[in-house]
């Protein structure tokens, strides 16, 4: 019967539909015209966003207690010509929400009296819907008020100590113009990391700023990430090593080369199964990147951003390649870039802290190359590793947990994302650091719960 | 070939197989091996009733006082054990019992059906309470190797709703909707129980079930179109999230 085939036909289009979909995420929304920013001038000296840091509330949108962190990426000095840019972004608990913003200087001659204007322009997220529309997702443009505030700033001066700011306007559905007020005012400081005056609490970013099943425009696993996760306030980013079969040392999460993170109709199988020029010519990442070399990625984000990298050694025939890269990295990049201090070799199992202890032991290690363990805490000071991280699932462990940290190693949980979950291990377990998905919402818990660990991290 | 002679040659295929193995006293197993004669004469047959002990999909109650038995199999994730119960209550409602197993995540359920038939269709509601329990890591293998000294229980309400049709003498189908609705869950992970603040949606399935009759006994098999979250029903999936994924299933087994 007709209506039968139809059926049939119904059914097997939504089958199809529903296991070969690719999931392309939408970009984040821009103002049409690059909005006021377009008619903007940089901050003379980026690095002073700082001074609008704090906790605010931003009630309708972030919620009562967000955060207000400052970052600065870019090239600087000694690189010419310098391309520092500042971001300022708003972290909040609910809907995990998050905004990104660039700030801009502009006089504005609309009114009677013409102002010096530090406006704000970007947009803003709620992470926990993980496929955004218009309600998920807009655009915000925030003015900094006193003018007072806004003129030093614009004029790369610091303003004193204690000067309070106020960030005036509005946000937007999708891409549409923001006409929704927003008043964020601010609360208090921020909370202070420091252990006897070294930093000791360390946010750090799971496959970079955003998983690419988050959809935030950028695949994981990629340089840009780095740019990402240092806006939204990591500290440290975890990123996963495999090798192809040219023993080049690639960012790339599963073994195999999963739909759910790239796409092209000749890309499938272990990843251990092409050269790095195979791969590139056959598969591309979600979001349209190239699947990266680890030592473009490391280039490019130890220049860009001050984060400390964690990458996890999916496989153990890659220690002795990556280690030797990042020797070679070293005498590569600027010193200000400090590779063998900010690369730490993660080491998730058995076979890979072998084939770590036994390189070591051979000298094909790089000279001060480090190693943070996941597994046996013992291991941290027998091989020894300047850190442990082991998977949250295993509970706090908070007397492993202290012992290692009085030695002044450092101790941080993967990968923890549920807010409930993440204020346990922070007041029961009193890390160094914890890996997330959600930047903001980690955050945004240790300024609310987070109590710092009882020694400093040495090293 | 039309929707009734399709589905009917596809049981007629498998029980073929199956009752050559099984020796089966039922006249249905003897089926002769022509299976497009079987397939065009099957939409010709008159339609029997279901049996008395009903099925475990199909909406319709066994008779007050009478039983029925099944055990199978789901993948999904995992292959998982599974077994039913269901027992007629009359006036189309029968009470129900499952179990379903992959070690480290077990559930022990039992609920109601209601079933009705409207013209050539039997529709049902259902609603089943589960609790499940599961551990991994310590208990088991070396937690300092494996990454994990958790584990896990909590409660499941499953509301549910079912559309039946008979499409031969020997075939049923089924299509059938459930919710899953976890107003309990507790992680025990270390020394540390996290509970989620409120209940929440887990997600939902829709299974398109046949249930082929060899007499006494029936096979069911079936396909299921999951819409989860990422961690259900594996507890303890380290990469919680809310977002939910489309997935697929499979099942099978054996009706007593």
């Amino acid at each position: 019967m007709n209506s039968d085939r139809s059926f049939f036909a119904l059914g097997f289009a939504a089958l199809t539909a529903i296991s070969c979909v690719e999931r392309q995420g939408p970009k984040p929304p821009t103002f049409p015209s690059g909005g006021l920013l377009a008619r903007s001038v940089p901050l003379p000296q980026p690095e002073l966003l700082s001074a609008l840091e704090g906790i605010y509330d931003a009630t309708n949108r972030f919620g009562k207690f967000a955060v207000v962190h400052a970052s600065v990426q870019g090239n600087s000095p000694p690189t010419s010509p310098a391309t520092t840019k500042a971001a300022l972004a708003i972290l909040g608990r609910e809907h995990f929400a998050f905004a990104i913003l660039e700030p801009g200087c502009f006089t504005d001659t609309s009114t009677a009296t013409t102002v010096l204007q530090l406006v704000l322009e970007g947009y803003w997220r709620y992470l926990d819907d993980a496929q955004p529309d218009s309600s998920s997702m807009g655009l915000i443009r925030l003015f900094v008020q006193p003018s007072s505030v806004a003129a030093l700033l614009c004029g790369g001066v610091a303003p004193p100590p204690g000067t309070v700011a106020t960030l005036v306007g509005a946000t937007g559905q999708g891409n549409a113009e923001p006409t929704a007020p927003l008043n964020v005012t601010y609360v208090q400081q921020r909370k202070s990391r420091l252990v006897d005056g070294k930093k000791s609490f360390f946010v750090g970013a799971h496959h970079g700023g955003c998983v690419t099943s988050d959809d935030c425009g950028i695949s994981e696993n990629t340089p840009e990430t780095f740019v990402l996760a240092s806006q939204l306030g990591a500290d440290f980013l975890e990123i996963d090593v495999h090798l192809t079969a040219d023993g080049i040392p690639v960012l790339f999460h599963f073994p195999d080369l999963s739909a759910i993170l790239v796409q092209g109709p000749y890309c499938f199988g272990p990843i251990a199964g092409y050269t790095y020029a195979q791969l590139i010519a056959n598969c591309r990442l979600k979001n349209g990147e190239l699947i990266p070399r680890l030592e473009d990625a490391l280039a490019y984000g130890l220049t860009n951003t001050d984060l400390i990298v964690w990458l996890d050694m999916k496989v153990a025939n890659a220690v002795v390649p990556v280690s030797q890269l990042l020797g070679r990295l070293a005498t590569r990049l600027p010193p200000t870039a400090m590779v063998m201090n900010r690369v730490v070799m993660g080491l998730p199992a058995g076979d890979v802290v072998d084939a770590y202890v036994s390189a070591k032991q051979n000298g094909q290690l790089a000279q001060g190359q480090r190693c943070l363990v996941e597994q046996e805490a013992a291991n941290v000071t027998s091989i020894p590793c300047i850190a442990w991280g082991p998977r949250y699932t295993r509970g706090p462990m908070a007397g492993d947990v202290q012992n290692l940290q009085s030695q002044g190693k450092f101790v941080g949980y993967w990968t923890i994302n549920d807010p409930g979950v993440i204020d346990d291990f922070l007041i029961d377990g009193k890390p160094n650091g914890i890996l997330t998905n959600y930047l903001g919402l980690l955050n945004q818990r240790w300024e609310a719960v987070g109590i710092l660990p009882p020694y400093p991290v040495s090293q | 070939m039309n929707l009734r002679a399709l589905i009917g040659a596809a049981s007629l295929v498998t029980t073929a197989a199956a009752s050559a193995s099984t020796q089966s006293s039922s006249g249905q197993a003897s089926v002769p091996p022509d299976q497009s004669a079987l397939a065009a004469s099957a939409t010709d047959m008159p339609l029997a009733t279901a049996p008395s002990v009903g099925f475990i999909f199909f909406p319709t109650a066994p008779d007050p006082g009478q039983q029925r038995w099944a055990v199978g199999g789901v993948w999904q994730i995992a292959p998982m054990f599974n077994a039913n119960f269901r027992l007629g209550l009359g006036s189309g409602f029968a009470f129900d019992a499952r179990l379903s197993s992959i070690f480290v995540y077990n559930q022990l359920g039992a609920g109601a059906t209601w079933a009705v038939p409207v013209g050539p269709f039997h529709l049902g509601l259902m609603a089943h309470l589960d609790a499940w329990f599961g551990v991994l890591g310590k208990a088991f293998t070396d937690s300092e190797t494996s990454g994990f000294n958790s584990s896990g229980w909590g409660i499941l309400t499953e509301p549910g709703a079912m559309a039946g049709l008979q499409l031969t003498k020997d075939s049923w189908i089924t299509l059938v909707a459930e919710l899953y609705l976890q107003p309990y869950q507790a992680q025990k992970l270390g020394s540390l129980v996290v509970t989620p603040q409120a209940p929440f949606y887990s997600g939902a399935r829709a299974s398109l079930v046949v249930e082929y009759s060899l007499g006494k006994g029936a096979i069911y098999y079936g396909v299921s179109v999951y819409h989860t979250t990422q961690n259900f029903p594996i507890w303890f999936n380290v990469n919680y999230s809310t977002q939910k994924f489309f997935y697929l299933g499979l099942l099978g087994g054996y009706e007593f």
